[in-house]
């Protein structure tokens, strides 16, 4: 399924990262997904330098999600999709045989829109994954890690003395802290965030907007959002992506988010590759 | 118009139920009056004498509680794997199959299983009549119930679930013991009750296989070691016996026989709730 990716002479900007020095955190390269045959993605050449922000803005249904998928190869959960080109991880390509996607997706962490909690108590939904997952993790050692991971997202105070409770009985914004301690539990390098606002009341909104900000810099955050506002807000980047010739969506700019954000340029993106 | 349609639709629906009802409680009440005379603690714990006409249905009753317990532990653990199997392993040709396959099996009628189970277990085996035998033969009969009941809850669990376990880098056999079976675990016991409920009943299936009318006590070992059962006794003493006392006995034993599905399905209903509130709680660290 690898195809050979365009050399770096003609390849878009999008490609590089800002000073083009260091591995970025994520690469993709030439990255499509067909479905029977259909584009849902086409040619995606994208960098994502690593302890950045990069907001995915775009309509929906133009496939931001299902390229979200693809870095951490949650897409392989879907049948029928076809994925090419390659991503690289820090350097290394996941498409090839030999990556174990389990151990990636431990190593990539996810927030989706709605907050999935599991059906049991708040301790043992931040330990899940490293109770069943990829990394065995000591026993002795998940209290410890849980109350690290919960402190992160600045719920340790809220639920200290709830640990045991059902996880269902915490407000909605609060779960969605909670999946995100969860996943930083694993100690991820790079975290992918699916419009992980839109289940929220604006303050919740707001808590995890901070939060995102306070995580970069030793993490890499990916995050999919349609509100320009919320990119405005975070994103050291923004790319859009927008439907190509024949509804494929496909990466139309990738630069600083200011300058994207300006004077209705996104608007004039979206509406240039529509018409 | 709509409202005369609606009002029609609201009592048909409401005959039904009545209806349904009705009978139900017609059937319990004819038990208990025609069994009351010989209802009481001794007939419980009393072994029968004179042919059913006097004394009481202790082993019956041990009989029956053995063969459903024997019938739930070869069908839950096989129901578990073909339960995956539907919903998650397979893939959709082959768990369409699958299920046909069990809606026909779960219509088979009950006698070929005996048949199956005489000519299988009893001569081919050489066990004879045994409860093993009866309770195998049961828990195949009792099987696709289980299975569809289960299968149906483990469909049930949302795929945001199965997403977000993988997210975290569980792998399919994890996020099957970890996610699906825990949240799906009370389509099994639903399963079970629905099984056991007819497993306890039915006469055709342990005819041949495990049930004798006298000269059984508990059983020790699997060969030539039959019970007495339940509805065998019912069976037997509805066609043969003119004695009145008899006749007393038999409804007083339908009567149990209902207790025990009922009871059985009261019991279960606070181990449904308490699964539950287990697989919430998880087992702490």
């Amino acid at each position: 399924m690898l195809e050979p990716f365009p050399s770096a002479a003609n390849r878009p900007a999008c490609a590089s990262t800002a000073a083009g020095a260091a591995t970025p955190a994520v690469e993709l390269r030439g990255l499509s997904v067909f479905a029977g045959g259909r584009a849902i993605l086409s040619d995606v050449d994208l960098a994502v330098a690593s302890g950045e922000i990069l907001c995915l803005l775009g309509p929906s249904g133009v496939g931001k999600s299902t390229l979200l998928k693809c870095i951490n190869r949650l897409i392989d959960l879907e049948p029928g999709l076809d994925v090419r080109g390659e991503v690289l991880i820090e350097g290394e390509p996941i498409y090839r045989p030999g990556v174990d996607p389990d151990l990636l997706r431990a190593r990539v962490g996810m927030l989706f829109q709605q907050p999935v909690i599991f059906p049991v108590s708040i301790l043992d939904n931040v330990v899940f994954g490293l109770r069943h997952g990829a990394f065995r993790t000591p026993r002795r050692e998940l209290p410890e890690r849980a109350e690290r991971a919960l402190r992160e997202v600045g719920l340790w105070r809220e639920v200290q003395d709830r640990l045991g409770e059902p996880a269902s009985t915490l407000s909605v914004g609060q779960q969605q802290r909670l999946c995100l301690a969860r996943t930083l539990a694993l100690e991820p390098h790079i975290i992918l965030m699916d419009e992980p606002t839109s289940a929220l009341d604006p303050r919740s909104a707001r808590t995890i907007e901070d939060l995102a900000l306070a995580l970069k810099g030793p993490r890499t955050l990916i995050l999919v959002t349609h509100n320009p506002e919320q990119a405005r807000r975070v994103a050291d980047r923004a790319a859009c992506v927008a439907p190509g010739p024949g509804g494929a969506g496909a990466v139309s700019a990738c630069e600083a988010c200011d300058d994207l954000l300006r004077d209705g340029r996104l608007e004039e993106l979206l509406e240039g590759v529509i018409a | 118009m709509r409202r005369g349609a609606e009002r029609i639709f609201w009592g048909t629906t409401a005959l039904c139920a009545v209806g349904a009802c009705a009978v139900g409680a017609g059937i319990l009440i004819a038990t208990v009056v025609r069994g009351a005379d010989a209802l009481s603690w001794d007939f419980l714990v009393r072994a029968s004498s004179s042919a059913g006409a006097e004394g009481g249905i202790v082993f019956q009753l041990a009989g029956t509680l053995i063969l459903i317990a024997t019938a739930l532990a070869v069908a839950v653990p096989v129901a578990v794997g073909l339960a995956l199997a539907v919903s998650v392993y397979l893939g959709e040709r082959g768990a369409a199959r699958l299920r046909l396959a069990l809606y026909l099996w779960n219509g088979v009628p009950s006698v070929l299983f005996g048949l199956f189970g005489l000519i299988v277990l009893v001569r081919w085996a050489g066990w004879g009549k045994s409860w093993l035998a009866g309770g195998l033969v049961l828990g195949l009969m009792i099987l696709p119930t289980l299975t569809v009941s289960l299968a149906e809850r483990i469909d049930a669990v949302p795929r945001r679930y199965v997403e977000a376990a993988r997210g975290l880098g569980l792998t399919r056999s994890r996020v099957v013991t970890s996610v699906l079976l825990p949240q799906s675990v009370g389509g099994l016991v639903s399963g079970a009750l629905l099984g056991l409920a007819r497993a306890a009943g039915e006469t055709a299936p342990i005819l041949f296989t495990a049930a004798v009318f006298s000269g059984a006590t508990l059983p020790d070992g699997v060969r030539e070691s039959p019970v007495l059962a339940l509805p065998y006794h019912i069976f037997v003493l509805a066609q043969d016996s003119l004695e009145p006392g008899a006749a007393t006995r038999l409804w007083a034993a339908a009567f149990v026989l209902i207790a025990l599905v009922f009871g059985l399905g009261l019991l279960s209903l606070p181990l449904r709730l308490r699964v539950h509130e287990e697989a919430r709680d998880g087992g702490g660290l």
